[in-house]
């Protein structure tokens, strides 16, 4: 091989590797940045968790006409249910709910050390559960329950805070709410003969 | 030059004087609340002392209505009324949360102040009445001020 071949093709070697370097570096933004930035975006949405399942298609609607106790907001009582003055009633419904917060901040004076929060590195995150129980008490004791929790929680960055505790709790609470009206529309001849046995005269719309 | 030392001087005055307005000027030490009223749910609201946006003071309304300043290390006491209670907050940023109050029990409701842009977020949060008493027992009372604002409807 001549000098002058030999030049040649260090030349071609150098244009080979300068291109490859630079579509090294083209992909490093492409395929490295990118996620982390799309993870960040995605971080800001809730999650949300909500147990049991129940079923895949829609629940039957229902309403079941019941005496019932309860002492929270008209908007969060299952819609399935319709109360009824629960005097001289053995058996009766009573819903409760609960709502436990968990907040966690990272360490403010650290954070302005991180670069990523440029392109939305989270700050903190916020959680809720909130927790339903529908009981049928006959004598003061229960008999059955229809029980359902959800979790949201959701991340906040420097650009967002993300949903309020406030706007997650109600979220959670109508979430509980249509999950134990599908509960107990699904078990709705259950309740019905429970009911029926305490009281016959029960109206059933 | 003399004007431009002029124009630095009071550039550092104002500095200075808006980072002093931060710093508010703190009560008694905490001493739990004897005199709550019994068909009423008594709420502490506080902030516990920290470097980090130490001088960002923020005010917390009670269902839309402006309630008292929270600076860093403060704390001051609310009387709601059974039902939900959303105490907000806002900078550049919006924080709640839904307290569900009954009459003579006792909630906490704490603060504290994030990242932000240009000014710290404030976040509120309901912690445990364990975690509450025990981090409450560091901060000083928030003097009574006048409300800013005229209450706004309840949210």
């Amino acid at each position: 091989m001549s000098e002058q071949e030999a030049r040649g093709q260090r030349k071609l070697q150098v244009a080979v590797w300068g291109g490859i370097d630079r579509m090294c570096v083209h992909k490093l933004y492409v395929y490295g940045l990118a996620p982390l930035l799309l993870g960040c975006l995605t971080a800001c949405e809730t999650q949300v968790t909500l147990t049991p399942t129940v079923g895949t298609q829609a629940p039957p609607t229902c309403v079941i006409a019941a005496p019932l106790s309860y002492d929270g907001q008209p908007a969060y009582l299952p819609q399935a249910i319709s109360a009824q003055p629960a005097a001289d009633h053995a058996t009766v419904l009573r819903y409760s709910y609960d709502a436990q917060y968990n907040a966690k901040q990272q360490a403010t004076a650290l954070q302005p050390l991180n670069p990523l929060l440029i392109v939305g590195f989270p700050t903190g995150s916020n959680a809720i559960t909130v927790s339903g129980l529908l009981e049928v008490l006959r004598d003061g004791k229960p008999v059955r329950a229809y029980a359902s929790a959800c979790a949201l929680k959701r991340t906040s960055t420097v650009f967002s805070e993300g949903e309020t505790l406030t706007a997650m709790r109600r979220r959670a609470l109508l979430l509980v709410r249509d999950n134990i009206s599908a509960q107990v529309c699904h078990d709705q001849q259950g309740l019905r003969a429970l009911l029926a046995a305490d009281q016959p005269s029960i109206a059933d719309k | 030059m003399s004007s431009r030392r002029l124009l630095c001087a009071a550039l550092a005055t104002g500095a200075v004087t808006v980072m002093m307005s931060g710093c508010a000027t703190l009560g008694a030490a905490y001493t739990p609340d004897a005199n709550a009223p019994r068909d009423k749910g008594t709420v502490y609201v506080y902030r516990p002392k920290a470097f980090a946006g130490g001088g960002i003071s923020y005010t917390v309304s009670a269902n839309g209505a402006e309630v008292s300043s929270l600076p860093s290390g403060g704390y001051f006491v609310y009387y709601a009324t059974p039902g939900e209670t959303e105490f907000s907050a806002k900078t550049e940023a919006k924080t709640s949360v839904t307290v569900d109050v009954k009459p003579g029990q006792t909630y906490y409701v704490q603060g504290s102040i994030g990242m932000g842009v240009f000014v710290g977020h404030p976040h509120l949060t309901q912690v445990t009445n364990d975690v509450g008493a025990k981090e409450i027992a560091s901060c000083k009372l928030v003097p009574a001020a006048a409300p800013k604002a005229v209450a706004k409807t309840g949210s």
